[in-house]
């Protein structure tokens, strides 16, 4: 019994801290030519959050992020999170993980008092796409960001038909002290029977 | 009395609380959404070293937890939604029942007092009411702690895009610190009594298990332990609070704290009768009286003392770790 409450006591050190805010993340791989150039990811927040940048970023209160409001927005509640690679990891030729320098095409809007970004992360070179894997995550687990929705992946472009994504457990890469497993995405072409 | 001594505790930590709301207006808190203010920001390392897979039962039920407090968190946040939007007449009793089933889960998920609260019964004779009892001190802290939390932090808070004031970060250090003193204390005690115990013949049948200090003494200690570990406040909570706050819609704010608190006083209460229960099932086992219960109340004593010091310790050092890492 003491050993049980030992363990749980440490198990409950490692894992502190507490989420404070929940990311619904989706990406949709973009395919030119039968080959990866980029993906769109897009993030749909919590309510909470979601107020909060309504409140600092929607100026005019207008329940929507207009065309000026936009730029302040990304600077000041999108580009922080260059620092932690835009919570996501790809990993690029089974092995090489890609840092994220840029982001382009960066949109975001409220849809029923919940904010969303899109945002493309494109590839200096085309990839194949049997050698991708990408995952979401915040190490810290200061943010609950996962592929959690319904359909959270998708494919478009020239040869995306020929492939179709998984979205697994990495289980070998638990974060918040072992309790959770980010959503690892691989693609599979040409698409299992 | 514990109910004036727990008057008296609260009034102490909330003027505490207060002093570290002023002293600590530059802390920040570490939401990766705020532009980079500094080199000391933490980056996306790696990802860990493989660690080996681990589907113990325990490990499960928290993740478990976890993913159900994620679902539980963003149906309470639509529900306020509709509350602020005036869109259903149910939300409001909806996000109660959300609220209070989040305070139970979020209770049972990792980290929070109910390891404090496990350790302090194993270690010591208690009834059961204080099982009880303790539960209901801590949801009372932990909604005290939480609406004051977010009324005196405001307007600094608006600006922060969500997350954790950077006030309860000393908050924190504060509670922790004073958890890992309690755990001194304990042993302390513990040691004392042991050696009071070898001065007489202990072969004789004197209530080895009862408190030498009394239970006024008790009351006291399980009294600020209960509100240390109900004074750090649950993120669902400060976020309800703030969200209530900013959209007008403070009553309702409160009345879901109040629901959080109230299903973490049920895990708590649950937590600490069956710490009471268990403890009273090893005596009986190995035989209360005899020199083999007296050694196993002894070693419950000595380890629940351990254990609180542990945690205090543990969770001090990641609070230190999250400033100065």
């Amino acid at each position: 019994m003491l050993g049980a409450l030992t363990i749980c006591g440490l198990s409950g050190g490692e894992a502190r801290a507490h989420p404070h805010l929940w990311i619904d993340a989706a990406a949709t791989v973009l395919f030119e030519k039968d080959r990866i150039v980029g993906i769109r990811f897009q993030w749909i927040f919590d309510e909470f959050f979601s107020a909060g940048v309504i409140g600092e970023f929607d100026k005019n209160k207008n329940k929507t992020f207009d065309a000026e409001e936009i730029e302040p927005l990304r600077v000041g509640a999108f580009e922080g999170t260059k620092e932690v690679g835009f919570f996501t990891d790809i990993i690029m030729n089974d092995t090489e993980k890609f840092e994220i320098q840029t982001t382009t095409d960066f949109a975001a809007r409220i849809e029923k008092g919940v904010v969303m970004y899109d945002f493309t992360v494109p590839f200096p070179a085309p990839i194949d796409p049997t050698k991708l894997t990408f995952s979401v995550y915040d190490m810290s687990y200061f943010v609950d960001i996962g592929f959690q929705g319904h359909e959270p992946i998708k494919l478009s472009g020239d040869g995306s038909e020929n492939c179709a994504a998984s979205v697994t457990e990495d289980r070998l890469n638990p974060i918040y002290g072992g309790i959770v497993y980010p959503k690892k995405v691989q693609l599979q072409c040409p698409k299992p029977r | 009395m514990p109910q004036a001594t727990l008057i008296r505790g609260l009034a102490f930590t909330l003027l505490m609380s207060l002093v570290l709301v002023f002293a600590s207006h530059a802390a920040q808190a570490q939401n990766p959404f705020r532009p980079a203010p500094s080199a000391t920001a933490t980056t996306q390392a790696a990802p860990p070293p493989a660690v080996q897979e681990d589907s113990s039962l325990y490990h499960r039920a928290l993740s478990w937890s976890v993913d159900l407090q994620r679902t539980m968190v963003r149906d309470i946040g639509r529900h306020m939604a509709a509350i602020r939007d005036g869109t259903s007449s149910t939300a409001l009793l909806v996000g109660i029942g959300f609220a209070f089933l989040y305070g139970v889960v979020h209770t049972l998920g990792p980290g929070h007092g109910k390891m404090i609260v496990a350790s302090y019964f194993v270690g010591r004779e208690a009834r059961i009411w204080r099982g009880l009892l303790m539960g209901i001190q801590i949801a009372i802290a932990h909604v005290v702690s939480a609406i004051a939390l977010v009324f005196l932090v405001d307007i600094t808070f608006r600006q922060m895009l969500g997350g954790e004031p950077a006030e309860s970060w000393w908050i924190r250090l504060f509670s922790f610190g004073l958890i890992a003193i309690i755990g001194t204390v304990m042993l302390i005690r513990a040691i004392r009594s042991t050696m009071h115990d070898h001065e007489h013949d202990h072969d004789h049948a004197h209530d080895h298990g009862h408190d030498h200090h009394g239970h006024s003494h008790d009351g006291r200690q399980q009294g600020i332990l209960a509100l240390l570990a109900g004074l750090v406040p649950c993120t669902g909570a400060i976020l309800i609070m703030l969200f209530a706050l900013a959209n007008g819609i403070v009553v309702a704010g409160v009345l879901m704290v109040i629901a959080i608190s109230a299903g973490m006083a049920l895990t708590m209460a649950a937590i600490g009768v069956a710490a009471i229960l268990v403890r009273r099932v090893a005596l009986l086992v190995t035989g209360e009286g005899s020199k083999r219960g007296y050694i196993v109340a002894r070693a419950l004593e000595y380890a629940a003392a351990l254990m609180i010091l542990a945690i205090g310790l543990s969770f001090l050092a990641g609070t230190l770790g999250e400033k100065f890492a």
